[in-house]
């Protein structure tokens, strides 16, 4: 048997003897909103108990519970983070949260060093976040990797980062010199343009830089001797981008239309617009921010998933937009109408139509894979960082 | 690995236990060996195919959490795992020759565990909001200095000002005869260690344009409508001490013994902390809330926060009105004077707003409910009551 390194992406001859025909596994997800009602509520239940302490366990707990029940070709994925050990993560982000929170209640200026200290931080835990959630995660008896490096991770996440931080420094350097005179002093006219000046670079730049991220991501996700890429551009991204930008404005120009054809039915005054109007910008609202957030996700599923591969294997994702967007209004409203309870069944729902529209194609026989021979150890502290900043670096 | 190698293959019996049929995977290649697995004392014994074998402490074994849905894998010392074949198979062999399920995993399996956890969890929830946060909160604020207080109150301030405050034209004989007859209150109400104060006056609408030369003649006079619409008569107070009247509250209800009434009350918000708590209190539950619901809550999660902040306001000015009742008494002032402050708020709103039950129902309908003050009169009862003359 080979125990030896081998290279990412090796050929395929040292991988194993090719079958002619890629086998297709398509991925299934076993877990039931019903279960998973009752694994939640016992969690919930521990973490008021404890006063949050028991935060990493139940997300161990949870994390098992979505892994065990997620199959590809017959064998489930397995988490094996311990509780114990990620606490201490939990601890040191959770201490940083708060440390943050007071100090910019407290003065701009502590709360311009914290944002500064995020800023050179971030990266680091945003990669040491995705090796700790890969190399505690195993199919087949193998555990994954994450082989990207620090540089890289720098790279990727900085510049939006940054771009996105230009507003708060400058204006914590305003509102850090307080007038006696009882007047705000206005910025100068340098210092707004900068302002906007980052503002339109980020939003520009919103898709490239998702897609720095979404590669940074995706090219290095290794299981054994293979090693992923991310074949796709920056362009596919702008276009789901401008599509959605398209939508908004169609959506936006409807309101607007109501708006203005509302009032001439015999001029009601304000009691009509409060009557008409109000709760139909709240559902315009609610619309936007559903059908927008779902057109997103299920897009860029699709897009990163199907590219993603190399030459043994690949992933195909077919996230279908109208069944999503109809399960998601489903979720919205039961949720709202059960207080909250309906909130497990809307997770399991959404993560089985995520997972069950990706299947895994292989030309390689699983068996013949071996893994590296080394396992470096990761930190809890950047999975825990990952969550707390609503990172999804799930896969 | 295709379904139809599931074997029930448990049922031989061997010189240890029953045997197991299951998956083994060494660590090192994604493939499964199949595997025999029997308990032997306190070792669990792998038997693999070409008589390899692997012996393992049971107790190092991490057995995986029963489920109804879901495979079952077992990671072993060393990288190894073991992998159900047929779950139901491997749940009845584990429960007989390894350990028995948790309280934990029968509680989540059983409808009535999964009920009785839902209603302590509703009960715990309900109890850390009522009693828990408040006290955590006070705990919290029992270590922080008050100069923390002060500088946050000091923050505030600086960015009102110039927004909503603007210098005040009371005059300066006024402003300190009020300052004088407080600061004595303070003294009677509190011998011991009277608290820091500082009063400040300020306008709380913007000053009304002066007939200048320069001023462009199409700018129309504010109407005392507009000039309304910023803060009017009103009194607040900030963390560490600092409590701001305003000249229209003075002015409207032209009463010292009103003036203090108000005070007493303010002070009552600064001597509990009432600003700082509040902050602590509706942060912890917005942290809350998006633990317990990451995705969809971002929308229906800020109604809850909302309101559990505002029932804590609530609370908190029937503090600072019990404040109020006891500043004034100190000072041998009938605690009625605060039911002309309302009378006279009640007349001035009506003045406003042309139309003569708008306030009395919205006070009625939302006031408990939607409001951050406890409803007009329940507190005007209140003072009532605490003067012993109750309405006829």
């Amino acid at each position: 048997m080979n125990h030896e390194l081998l290279a990412p992406g090796a050929p395929v001859a040292q991988v194993a003897a090719a079958p002619s025909q890629p086998a297709e596994y398509p991925i299934r997800f076993t877990a039931s909103g019903g279960e998973y009602f009752g694994i939640w509520i016992v969690n919930l239940l521990l973490i008021v108990l404890t006063l949050g302490i028991y935060l990493p366990w139940a997300k161990v707990r949870r994390l098992k519970y979505f892994y065990n029940n997620t199959e590809v070709a017959g064998h489930a994925l397995d988490f094996h983070g311990q509780g114990s050990r990620m606490l201490r993560g939990t601890l040191i982000v959770g201490a940083f949260f708060i440390l943050y929170s007071i100090a910019s209640n407290f003065s701009p200026w502590a709360a311009l060093v914290a944002a500064l200290a995020f800023l050179a931080l971030w990266p680091m835990l945003f990669r040491a976040g995705m090796r700790f959630r890969l190399s505690q995660t195993s199919w087949r008896g193998l555990r994954f990797r994450f082989t990207g490096n620090t540089a890289d991770a720098y790279l990727a996440v900085l510049p939006p980062l940054a771009l996105i931080l230009v507003p708060v420094v400058l204006g914590g350097l305003f509102a850090g010199t307080p007038d006696s005179t009882a007047k705000i002093a206005e910025p100068p006219g340098a210092v707004l343009a900068a302002i906007g000046l980052s503002f339109l670079l980020f939003f520009l730049g919103l898709p490239y830089f998702l897609w720095r991220v979404k590669r940074y991501q995706h090219n290095h996700y290794a299981y054994g001797p293979l090693t992923s890429e991310l074949r796709a551009g920056a362009g596919v991204f702008y276009g789901i981008f401008l599509k959605i930008i398209g939508a908004a404005l169609v959506m936006a120009l409807g309101l607007v239309l109501v708006g203005f054809l509302l009032p001439q039915k015999g001029l009601a005054g304000l009691g009509l617009i409060v009557v008409f109007l109000a709760p139909l910008i709240f559902f315009g609202f609610l619309l936007m921010n559903l059908v927008a957030k779902s057109y997103v996700v299920v897009r860029l599923q699709n897009l990163v998933w199907t590219r993603t591969g190399n030459a043994h294997f690949r992933f195909k994702s077919n996230l279908r937009l109208a069944p999503y967007i109809g399960l998601q209004f489903k979720n919205y409203l039961l949720i709202a109408l059960s207080v909250g309870f309906y909130w497990p069944f809307a997770v399991v729902a959404t993560r089985r139509a995520q997972l069950e529209a990706v299947s895994l194609f292989t030309r390689i026989d699983l068996d013949t894979l071996v893994d590296r021979a080394t396992r470096a150890e990761a930190d809890a502290t950047g999975d825990a960082a990952a969550e707390v900043f609503d990172l999804d670096v799930g896969i | 690995m295709p379904r139809a190698m599931r074997q029930r293959r448990y049922l031989i019996w061997t010189w240890g236990s029953k045997v197991l049929a299951a998956h083994y995977f060494d660590g090192l290649s994604a493939r499964a060996q199949h595997a025999e697995v029997t308990v032997v004392g306190d070792q669990l014994v792998i038997n693999l195919p070409a008589g390899h074998r692997v012996q393992v402490p049971l107790c190092a074994v991490q057995w995986p959490e029963r489920t109804r849905q879901g495979r079952r894998m077992a990671p072993l010392p060393g990288g190894a795992s073991l992998q159900a074949r047929d779950v139901p198979s491997w749940d009845a062999w584990v429960a007989e020759h390894v350990k028995s399920d948790s309280l934990l995993v029968r509680a989540q399996q059983s409808w009535r565990g999964v009920a009785v956890a839902a209603v302590l969890l509703v009960t715990a929830v309900a109890g850390l909001y009522v009693w828990g946060l408040p006290l955590a909160a006070r705990g919290t604020l029992a270590l922080m200095p008050l100069s923390v207080d002060e500088v946050i109150g000091q923050q505030v301030l600086t960015s009102l000002e110039g927004q909503m405050l603007h210098p005040s034209d009371l005059p300066q004989a006024d402003q300190a005869r009020i300052r004088a007859a407080f600061g004595q209150m303070v003294q009677r109400a509190y011998p011991r260690n009277p608290p820091a104060w500082r009063l400040e006056f300020r306008r709380g609408s913007e000053p009304k344009p002066r007939p200048t030369g320069n001023a462009p003649p199409t700018q129309q006079p504010q109407s005392s409508e507009t000039a309304r619409s910023t803060l009017g008569a009103n009194a607040f107070a900030l963390p560490g001490g600092t409590l701001v009247l305003t000249d229209e509250l003075v002015r409207l209800v032209n009463d010292d013994q009103v003036v203090l009434g108000v005070l007493g009350h303010e002070m009552g918000h600064v001597r509990h902390r009432h600003g700082m708590r509040q902050l602590i209190q509706v942060s912890a539950i917005g942290a809350m809330a998006s633990a317990v619901f990451g995705d969809y809550a971002s929308l229906l999660a800020t109604l809850p926060v909302l309101a559990a902040g505002m029932a804590y306001s609530r609370d908190a000015e029937r503090e600072a009105d019990d404040e109020a009742i006891a500043v004034l008494r100190a000072s041998g002032i009938s605690p009625l004077v605060m039911v002309k402050l309302f009378t006279a708020l009640r007349a001035d709103a009506q003045r406003a707003t042309d139309s003569k039950d708008a306030r009395d129902i919205s006070g009625d309908l939302l006031g408990i409910a939607f409001s951050s003050h406890p409803s007009d009169t329940e507190r005007t009862q209140r003072f009532e009551q605490a003067a012993g003359a109750r309405p006829p």
